[in-house]
């Protein structure tokens, strides 16, 4: 058939438009407008977005459980902070140790159930501490500085403050020195759960000059003593059950699972020793008290004015502002390097769906050949 | 003269929000499309025109993702036959054809000389046509339309040249033998 085949232009015919211009196209372009004002936008633009929001929730989900130990960090940060040092000019500043608590709870017996921070039972409630574990192991120590003009009444006050019926004891005591240069140091031995109320009987005893308060967690030691014990007695009594079944054994056998048995008692008792020694160490806080003379009158305290009062309050403000400015700040570091490796699988698993995206879309936009 | 713009740039300032060069696009396309439509739709002018307005429906809602996999034109002829495809189907379905009279549903009469000339003689090959399989059919309307080269027709439909070209040859020994049976029986 050619093209002036009166066939081929009849059927040319069949499929020529002689009706009226009617440009659906705008009709079209009327109907799609305001999706491509709104919901174009939205289709367009919304898959993104939406995905990018997806990852990154899921990232954050990661990261907040895949790295717990920033959490644990934190946490590590708090208790760190209980070793506390300040130097004290006058008896006006409140004591350094008046807000501190430790969560600490005394390791063995009924004793010395009665916590720190329950014995600081008068201190403002804004002062407590925001956080305690209730099973840590800590040892406490304690020294504090005082200024007095009557250091041997102050040095005999020092050691009544103790309480026989807790066990506590004065390790080491001494008084040196005559007039203005006579001294006293006395080394006490309280129960843990009495260091606030000791420390602040002792203040009551001269001007305060320096104090200091620290805690060494041997939580993990204690732990690691325990299973160590366990573990030997356990071999123990293998040892034991053995030399009971090879009665009928060599002589020379026996003899040397006695010797077994015997280094496995010795070392049984020596973790004993340690575990007991810690535990001793734990349930007394160790506070060294020196006392000197003080010829100079003591300071008489003023009335605090509400003028000193905000100042101090935006002091500490700002000091409280800078440290969470820090803390902060160190997190953000933390959570971008520490994160790494998932941010980059993030950006990864970012850039894999918004490409999936795009291959979607254009397979979408594709129209198929149609079928014969 | 040659058009400035080829029909990808048009389409590609198109989804850059340029709607003129969908106008210069439509103006190039538009009147073939409607005319095929109303072939692939049994003289339909009025659903051609719907057809056509979805074609260009789809094309405003994917131009942003076209990726060019062919050629802009062979887009727009299969978005419209398949939508033609679809229609039919639709009606098929219904088990009534296309809803509405070939012959009272045009939407404008052809003028009385043309209708003179050819009326009864378009009347019987579009009857003989619409009689073929819809296979043969759109082969047929599809290599015979205006603009429409085989090469472009065998793109349209995705097929080789070859298979186009022996199944065009098929559809017109039927047509040829539709048309005879018909003449034989007026």
């Amino acid at each position: 058939m050619t093209a002036n085949d009166p066939l081929a232009h009849e059927l040319t015919s069949l499929t020529s438009w002689s009706g009226n211009p009617v440009e659906p196209w705008r009709a079209a372009l009327n109907i799609a407008r305001p999706q491509r004002g709104v919901r174009g936008l939205l289709s367009a633009r919304i898959p993104n977005t939406l995905a990018a929001l997806a990852v990154t929730i899921i990232l954050i989900g990661l990261v907040a459980v895949m790295l717990p130990s920033m959490g644990k960090a934190r946490s590590s940060n708090r208790l760190g902070r209980v070793t506390v040092s300040s130097q004290l000019a006058d008896a006006s500043v409140p004591p350094p140790l008046a807000g501190f608590a430790y969560g600490y709870q005394p390791p063995v017996g009924g004793r010395l159930q009665e916590g720190w921070a329950s014995a600081d039972a008068d201190v403002p409630a804004t002062t407590q501490p925001a956080a305690s574990s209730p099973d840590r192991q800590v040892i406490r120590k304690a020294t504090i500085e005082l200024k007095t003009p009557d250091v041997r009444s102050a040095f005999l006050k020092a050691a009544m403050v103790l309480s026989e019926a807790n066990s506590e004891y004065m390790e080491q005591s001494s008084l040196t020195g005559q007039d203005t240069s006579l001294q006293a140091s006395l080394t006490l031995r309280v129960a843990a759960s009495r260091l606030s109320q000791v420390l602040t009987q002792l203040r009551e005893l001269g001007v305060v000059t320096s104090e200091t308060a620290g805690g060494e967690d041997v939580t993990d030691q204690i732990v690691d003593i325990e299973a160590r014990l366990r573990n030997e007695q356990r071999v123990e009594t293998e040892l034991l059950s053995l030399l009971e079944s090879r009665n009928d054994a060599p002589l020379k056998e026996i003899l040397d699972l006695r010797e077994s048995i015997n280094q496995v008692r010795e070392q049984i008792e020596r973790m004993t020793a340690q575990r007991d020694r810690l535990g001793r160490l734990v349930s007394l806080a160790t506070i060294l008290v020196i006392i000197r003379a003080d010829d100079a009158p003591v300071p008489v305290i003023k009335e605090q004015s509400t003028l000193d009062y905000l100042i101090e309050q935006v002091d500490a403000a700002w000091e409280t502002s800078l440290r969470h400015l820090s803390d902060s700040l160190a997190f953000l570091i933390r959570t971008l390097v520490g994160g790494l490796l998932w941010w980059a699988l993030a950006l990864a698993a970012y850039v894999a769906i918004r490409a999936a995206f795009k291959r979607a879309a254009r397979r979408a936009a594709q129209e198929p050949a149609p079928t014969l | 003269m040659p058009e400035l713009h080829t029909d990808e740039q048009l389409l590609s300032r198109f989804a850059k929000g340029d709607d003129s060069a969908l106008g210069e696009l439509a103006r190039r396309h538009e009147l073939h499309l409607l005319g095929l439509a109303r072939g692939l739709l049994d003289g339909r002018d009025d659903l051609a025109r719907d057809v056509v307005q979805e074609t260009w429906v789809r094309v405003i809602g994917a131009a942003k993702n076209f990726a060019g996999n062919s050629a802009v034109k062979t887009w727009l002829y299969r978005i419209l036959i398949n939508r033609a495809t679809d229609l039919r189907t639709r009606a098929a379905k219904l088990d009534r054809g296309l809803p509405g009279n070939v012959a009272q549903s045009n939407g404008h009469e052809p003028p009385p000389e043309a209708a003179l000339e050819s009326g009864e003689q378009a009347d019987s090959l579009r009857t003989a046509v619409a009689a073929l399989s819809p296979d043969k059919r759109l082969i047929l309307l599809l290599s015979y339309h205006e603009g429409h080269s085989h090469e472009s027709a065998a793109e349209v439909l995705g097929i080789p040249l070859g298979t186009l070209k022996s199944r065009l040859h098929s559809a017109l020994e039927e047509l040829r033998s539709r048309l005879g049976t018909q003449e034989t029986t007026q």
